[in-house]
């Protein structure tokens, strides 16, 4: 189970296991971590269990609190988190966190019913992406040869994006993939597959080198690595 | 439009990833019923991939052998389907001890003459791309998601969560679900993608839209793409995609496209 150990200059005053939802912190004695310092407020800071997170949250106070030397508004705690509240300082500690290996599996939670219906659709909310995601494409640009509109002879085409086609869609189209050992193109549609440097590819993707010629799709298009 | 017009261009793929040996994930595609189902089982000694397993073939089983007739299709038919296959799970996982536990998500599309009945359970997803813009239609049933809706973490903050796998409902964990089910129509254009957490959490939304409205003409090739990107982005998990288009009446299509592409010639 997680817990926070409060210190003072350096030295551990106490441990509090985080074993309920909700937990407050302040000057006040009612508090489930009273700390005894004038320059807290009565009820100073939460941190709030859902899951796997606790997530800190400074109640509006009139000092402040701080996280890792940075203020505090409200944040999910990491194993090893350092929260400053007046002279004293808690350490979030996550034994469960710091060993677990089996975060990505998905797993089953039991949880208190949420207000209203389950069948109710509400908004929906786009949760971004894991933080662990953190990925490196080949870059590249495209010189056109030879084409037709949107592009220009002599246009040169950034790959910005993850994917660039060229051609028209329904009739013959490439792709130009950005991937992280390499740009490759593949034939998306139209009867007839691109070629590189003269020689007709296949269906299977075509890892790119440097000022290889692609003629397809009514382009003649330079590779520019 | 009539209800005979609409023809369906379907493909699936999953992939285990670039981590995990096994693949809990399922998905069964059919262009003449017209539906799609993932799955994404959870449960230790293979009991995940039991699961998703059965969860698959039991619904696919009832979509089969359903009565033809559009009409006796209806969202309630679908909430059907699915609580009967829960209970189907929760038997098979009640009667052995190593399947204690084993559940599984859920997403499926069905098609009902120019409508599409959308349900789910749990974290697998049903995102629609119509018009160039990628639109999610469903709602996780995570602990991240509630804590986004209900205010206790920034949208921003979720990426950092330690629950993003914590689902709050799954297929065969308990003696009861509820089943998300909605209907919308359907245009002429339309691709859908189901897809499971393995996806979309490596695979931004923008990209996601990108890939689909760029090489939706080649559905094999897009359904790669993705599944290439989430293990290029990492592959932590099993990887499931499946993706339906709408196309018109064939022979209006082949008209068009004939007439379409005479006049691209002409006028590019």
């Amino acid at each position: 189970m997680a817990k926070l150990v409060l210190s003072l200059d350096g030295k551990v005053v106490n441990h509090y296991f985080i074993d309920k939802t909700n937990i407050t912190i302040g000057r006040d004695a009612s508090n489930d971590i009273p700390i005894n310092d004038p320059l807290l407020n009565p009820v100073h800071a939460s941190v709030v269990k859902l899951g796997r997170d606790a997530i800190v949250e400074d109640l509006s106070s009139q000092n402040g609190s701080r996280i890792n030397g940075k203020p505090l508004a409200k944040q999910i705690l990491h194993h090893l988190d350092i929260i400053e509240l007046g002279r004293h300082q808690l350490r979030y500690m996550s034994a469960e966190i710091a060993s677990d290996k089996d975060l990505d599996r998905t797993m089953l939670i039991k949880t208190v019913g949420r207000p209203g219906d389950a069948n109710v659709d509400a908004s929906v909310i786009d949760v971004p992406l894991t933080n662990t995601a953190r990925l490196k494409l080949a870059a590249g640009r495209v010189e056109v040869v030879s084409g037709s509109a949107p592009h220009t002879a002599g246009q040169v085409v950034p790959l910005e994006r993850v994917v660039t086609t060229f051609g028209v869609p329904g009739e013959a189209l490439i792709v130009l993939t950005r991937r992280p050992q390499g740009v490759f193109l593949s034939h998306v549609e139209g009867s007839r597959y691109p070629r590189v440097n003269q020689q007709q590819i296949g269906k299977a993707p075509h890892e790119l080198k440097a000022n290889d010629v692609i003629e397809a799709a009514g382009y003649k298009l330079k590779f520019i690595a | 439009m009539s209800s005979e017009s609409l023809r369906y261009e379907v493909t699936s793929l999953t992939d285990s990833g670039r981590i995990r040996a096994l693949n809990e994930d399922a998905v069964a595609v059919d262009r003449e019923l017209g539906f799609a189902v993932v799955t994404d089982g959870m449960g230790g000694h293979r009991a995940g991939d039991v699961a998703s397993r059965l969860a698959l073939e039991t619904i696919v089983g009832r979509l089969r052998a359903r009565p033809q007739q559009a009409t006796e299709l209806s969202q309630q038919w679908v909430k059907d389907a699915i609580v009967a296959t829960n209970s189907v799970i929760y038997s098979a996982a009640m009667q052995q001890t190593t399947r204690t536990g084993m559940g599984t998500t859920l997403a499926m599309l069905v098609f009902r003459e120019q409508q599409a009945i959308f349900a789910h359970v749990g974290d697998s997803r049903i995102y629609r791309l119509r018009d160039g813009h990628l639109e999610l239609l469903t709602r996780d049933d995570s602990i991240l998601n509630d804590q986004v809706e209900m205010g206790m973490l920034a949208a921003e903050d979720a990426g950092e969560s330690h629950n993003r796998h914590f689902v709050t409902q799954a297929l065969g964990t308990s003696e009861q679900v509820a089943v998300h089910v909605r209907e919308e129509s359907v245009n002429e254009g339309d691709v859908y993608l189901l897809c499971t957490d393995g996806l979309n959490d490596l695979v931004g939304e923008s990209d996601i839209q990108l890939i689909i409205d760029s090489l939706k003409t080649n559905l094999p090739l897009t359904a790669n793409h993705l599944v290439q990107l989430a293990n290029d982005s990492g592959g932590y998990d099993n990887i499931t995609v499946a993706l339906v288009r709408v196309q018109g009446d064939m022979s209006t299509a082949k008209r068009q496209g004939w007439l379409g592409r005479l006049f691209g010639r002409v006028f590019h």
